[in-house]
């Protein structure tokens, strides 16, 4: 499971304030080793929505380079990592409905082809992403960030800028959805 | 029957609940067959999306990682320089305050503003112009040909050393990027005062980020190899080596006192 830096997480440590009090005034150094912190979990996070290697460094990347753009803005009322983790997850439902428009023939097609096998291995894998980007966007990020990222209740919370309550909501609500979605794969496997 | 535990049911599926609630949801779930049924689904739902026994990013090697960090640090806006004209200004604001004397105050006028045309009118290479190493060393193209020379030699050693593991096509996206990022510089650098040796082997250098920049995406194995042998018929990373040498001579003997 992929677990958060704790410190990102947090607020963030004293060092962590002084590296960002440092790359703000332009110290590519000391945003350097922010990225060297931030960056397996910022990779895992952008996997988690878009599903591939090539999607998820690029989006982990792009969302640094904002992030330091960004740094200005950056308030300090939750932690770095946590911002950072709001900006690489819309960076990757962004790229993740691209990918889904863009490649929707092709699933199609695929689809009808792998029909009469019955999913197996990689399949299993696509039809999830499936049922996951036919969720409402709250619900899905929801379910990612909880499930497949591990976060905590109240860390999703932070990232979304919503209540715990909502989180607990969307969680059920999603999580139901996605069953009845994957139902059949429950029913291959028996 | 007890409430309905719905809010709790995720959590409690997840086995994240404290012992009082655990308690309170099997209680009800046991003699409520909506619930119940609820954290059926719940659990199933779990079942199919749990995260992957090992994280995406254990897949990438530390290569990968040093590679994707100098990736960010390279995309990152150049740090904000104040400019001559503001230094200048400020320095002539700072003076007139501290000397109140009109006269002082006058000649010190008159002293930074001199300061500032002999900064503005000191004689610019033409374009074109070879400048050896040692006096290219001094200037901001030196540096960001010492810095390209870096960045290339690190990502040509990276494509020499990729190499696919268990069938799996060499995946050499990252390079591809960092690769059209070097292509910008490089055509930035030619427009530079270079030496002669440096100039060619940025040219040299240019041809093959270009070659890796459009060889296919993750599957064009043929493609990757070009650009290998391109890498070694050019002797590129001993060429890279002895430039750097040179450059590094170069700095030494200006810093000697």
């Amino acid at each position: 499971m992929v677990r958060p830096p704790q410190a990102g997480h947090d607020m963030p440590a004293a060092d962590e304030r002084q590296l960002i009090s440092r790359a703000r005034t332009g110290s590519h150094e000391a945003f350097r080793i922010l990225v060297e912190r931030h960056m397996k979990h910022a990779y895992n996070v952008a996997f988690s929505f878009v599903g591939n290697h090539d999607d998820a460094a690029d989006v982990a990347q792009d969302a640094f380079v904002r992030a330091y753009g960004a740094l200005p803005s950056f308030r300090e009322e939750a932690g770095f990592g946590t911002w950072l983790h709001r900006i690489v997850m819309n960076l990757a439902m962004n790229r993740a409905k691209r990918n889904r428009a863009r490649s929707a023939r092709e699933v199609d097609t695929a689809e009808g082809a792998h029909a009469a096998e019955g999913p197996h291995g990689d399949d299993i894998r696509a039809h999830i992403e499936r049922a996951l980007h036919e969720l409402p966007t709250l619900q899905r990020a929801v379910v990612i960030l909880r499930t497949m990222d591990g976060l905590s209740t109240r860390q999703v919370s932070d990232i979304l800028r919503c209540s715990e309550g909502t989180v607990k909501t969307h969680l059920f609500r999603g999580l139901k959805k996605m069953r009845a979605k994957l139902e059949f794969l429950q029913e291959d496997a028996r | 029957m007890s409430r309905h535990v719905r809010s709790l049911l995720c959590a409690y599926a997840a086995g994240e609940l404290g012992e009082d609630d655990a308690r309170r949801c099997a209680e009800h779930c046991a003699q409520c067959a909506s619930c119940s049924g609820d954290l059926r689904e719940i659990r199933e739902a779990l079942e199919v999306l749990a995260p992957p026994a090992v994280s995406p990013s254990e897949e990438r090697d530390e290569e990968f990682w040093r590679a994707f960090a100098a990736g960010v640090e390279e995309r990152l806006p150049a740090p904000r320089r104040r400019p001559i004209f503001a230094g200048i200004a400020a320095g002539i604001g700072t003076f007139i305050q501290a000397n109140s004397r009109p006269l002082l105050a006058g000649s010190g006028v008159l002293a930074l503003g001199a300061l500032a045309a002999a900064l503005l009118l000191r004689p610019v290479p033409p374009a074109g112009t070879i400048t050896p190493p040692v006096a290219a060393a001094t200037d901001t193209a030196s540096v960001k040909l010492h810095d390209y020379l870096r960045k290339s030699k690190v990502l040509l050693i990276g494509v020499e050393n990729a190499r696919a593991e268990g069938g799996d096509p060499v995946d050499l996206s990252l390079e591809r990027r960092q690769s059209r990022a070097l292509v910008r510089e490089a055509r930035f650098l030619k427009g530079q005062p270079l030496d002669a040796r440096s100039a060619r082997l940025v040219g040299e250098l240019e041809k093959i980020m270009i070659q890796l920049a459009n060889s296919d995406k993750r599957h064009d194995a043929g493609g990757v190899e070009i650009v290998r042998s391109g890498i070694r018929q050019n002797n590129l990373l001993f060429k890279i080596r002895m430039t750097e040498s040179v450059l590094d001579a170069g700095t030494a003997e200006r810093n000697a006192p």
